[in-house]
């Protein structure tokens, strides 16, 4: 981990710098949505309405959309390459998605959907990353901008 | 990542449009995990047609042009269901919206004309062979249950495959990472399972208890010295619904338990013990204060034609009760194997419903299409005896109450419409 001094319209703000491995390459940057438990798109979220729906798991209430997602790992369903190809031809899915480790299935379904992913980082991104934070994926790298 | 001058073919566009958009998937995913090369494939389960949640598919899409273009499979393939009733006499049992069935119904053509072997199932290992022998074949298969089967039971080797399954079957390709690696196959955790183990229910919720600790890690599990076939099943799939283990080791029951793994301290990081009380702690997860039955379902995944026989045996003499649906699943082959027993016919008789879709991912449902999102429709009280069931079913059918309970159990509770003793 970097910390570097930005200057950003006479406004000192501190940027963290994650190295880790691209497992679908581009750059995106949004706001964190960040979760400790790891997801299944089946059963958890609306792939109409990019809404969490799974009572007891720290994303309940809210909305994937546009975020840039933050979680362990994918769990369960293998249908779930195709379910994050749905939520992005429906326009509800995640603009990243930043893991610990990479399920095949949802790297699969970031591939299909063209959505940039990243994992194995240099430090936890699930301690490092707070919901709301503004993250920048380019390539291997992530850049995040404390709230 | 080295690619065969074959492969650069494929990559470059020369065996057609189709074969390079599989290879250039394959490439990217094969960077996602810094694969070194692609290796062939004996078999692969992919999807197709599978997932009608709207307008739209693309695996429609893709099996036009592979239609269009003359490509067929590469290697022998079989699908996951259809997700639609084929049988007009179960038809009317499942609400499946026109346009769903003709697009189902025109994905089931294609999938013909493009070389697939329609076993329409969840359990692809109990319908049909992958044509090699499976220990140590490289496969492609999705359904995260048949994955974790194939790799466990059998000893074939895949990942945990989504659409690259589709891919690799037109490719013949994969790329080599992964459980695909000697290295990646060997255990993190080891469990002492000292829990009695009476029934597949059983099996499901120590998978389900498994699975939640070890994510998408490798465990063996001491102690289970004979299994059937279903409890393996049920094993398999629960493991891949509280996590997404993709391969257990069992001594004396899996294939690839080896000398080279060993139940002392080499190499695990974890040692654990599974006791009575963390599978009684599963039931408890789903147990609905409610006794009422109001829904049962079995056959999560498809069931075996053995345990088709033991619950026309259950129900033989006897009546579902008038107020409780019994849904029973299986694949097309074993319901035809049970029709020619006998065993169809008697829980037909007695009010039961066997189908080959699946409730939860199929248009298929017993409420509205987009079951998922009417947030009106519960199917009431859901008695299942399968883990996965009774996990997935909480937002998708959305019963008031769901109870896990051993298939002796569902069928009392369909009988009697109350569950419990």
């Amino acid at each position: 981990m970097e910390q570097s001094e930005e200057d950003r319209e006479g406004e000192k703000m501190t940027t963290i710098v994650l190295r880790g491995k691209a497992a679908v390459v581009g750059t995106v940057k949004g706001p964190a949505l960040v979760s400790s438990q790891p997801i299944s798109f089946l059963g958890m979220i609306n792939t109409e309405t990019g809404a969490f729906v799974q009572k007891g798991h720290d994303l309940n209430g809210q909305n994937i959309s546009k975020k840039i997602l933050v979680y362990p790992y994918g769990k369960g369903s293998s249908g779930d390459s195709l379910r994050i190809w749905r939520c992005a031809r429906n326009n509800k899915a995640p603009l990243g998605i930043i893991n610990v480790i990479a399920d095949p299935i949802h790297v699969q379904g970031a591939l299909l959907a063209d959505i940039p992913m990243v994992y194995k980082l240099d430090k936890d991104p699930l301690k490092v990353i707070k919901s709301g934070d503004t993250v920048e994926i380019r390539g291997n790298e992530i850049r995040i901008e404390p709230a | 990542m080295y690619l065969s001058p074959e492969e650069e073919k494929m990559l470059k566009g020369e065996s057609g449009d189709l074969a390079r958009e599989a290879m250039r998937y394959l490439v990217k995913l094969g960077d996602a995990f810094d694969a070194k090369r692609m290796i062939d494939i004996d078999y692969s389960y992919c999807f197709v047609g599978t997932a009608y949640w709207g307008p739209g598919s693309l695996t429609k899409g893709l099996l036009k042009q592979a239609v269009n273009q003359g490509v067929r499979v590469k290697v022998p393939t079989t699908n996951w269901n259809y997700g639609f009733e084929a049988d007009p006499g179960t038809q009317r049992f499942v609400k499946i919206p026109p346009a769903a069935f003709t697009q189902l119904t025109d994905e089931a053509r294609l999938c013909r004309k493009f070389g697939i072997v329609p076993v329409n199932t969840c359990t692809p290992y109990l319908a049909t062979d992958i044509s090699w022998h499976p220990l140590g074949s490289h496969i492609s298969s999705v359904e995260s249950s048949a994955i974790t089967y194939f790799n466990s039971v059998l000893g074939a080797r895949t990942n945990r495959d989504g659409m690259a399954a589709f891919f690799s079957a037109i490719t013949g390709k994969y790329p080599e990472f992964g459980l695909h690696l000697d290295e990646n196959r060997v255990a993190k955790y080891l469990f002492n399972v000292s829990a009695k183990l009476e029934n597949a229910t059983d099996y499901s919720a120590l998978g389900y208890a498994v699975g939640k600790i070890c994510g998408l890690d490798i465990p063996i599990l001491n102690g289970i010295h004979r299994a059937k076939t279903g409890d393996l099943k049920a094993l398999s799939t629960a493991l891949s619904t509280g996590g997404g283990v993709p391969l257990f080791h069992i001594p004396g029951i899996t294939p690839e338990f080896t000398a080279s793994h060993r139940t002392d301290d080499q190499g695990l990081e974890e040692k654990l013990t599974i006791t009575s009380e963390d599978v009684k702690a599963v039931y408890e997860e789903f147990s609905s204060p409610e006794d009422k039955v109001d829904f049962v379902c079995l056959g999560c995944p498809h069931s075996t034609v053995h345990e088709l026989s033991k619950i026309a045996s259950l129900l033989r003499g006897k009546k579902v009760n008038k107020r409780v649906t019994l849904w029973i699943m299986a694949s097309p082959q074993t319901i035809s194997l049970a029709k020619l027993s006998g065993d169809l016919d008697i829980i037909q008789g007695a009010g039961g419903v066997v189908l080959t879709t699946c409730p939860m991912l199929s248009p298929g449902k017993p409420g509205p299409f987009h079951t998922f999102s009417n947030p009106d429709y519960s199917m009431g009280n859901l008695l299942t005896d399968s883990a996965k069931m009774a996990y997935y079913s909480t937002n998708i059918m959305r019963p008031s109450g769901i109870s896990l309970c051993s298939l002796e159990g569902c069928i009392d509770g369909a009988i009697r419409g109350r569950s419990g003793g």
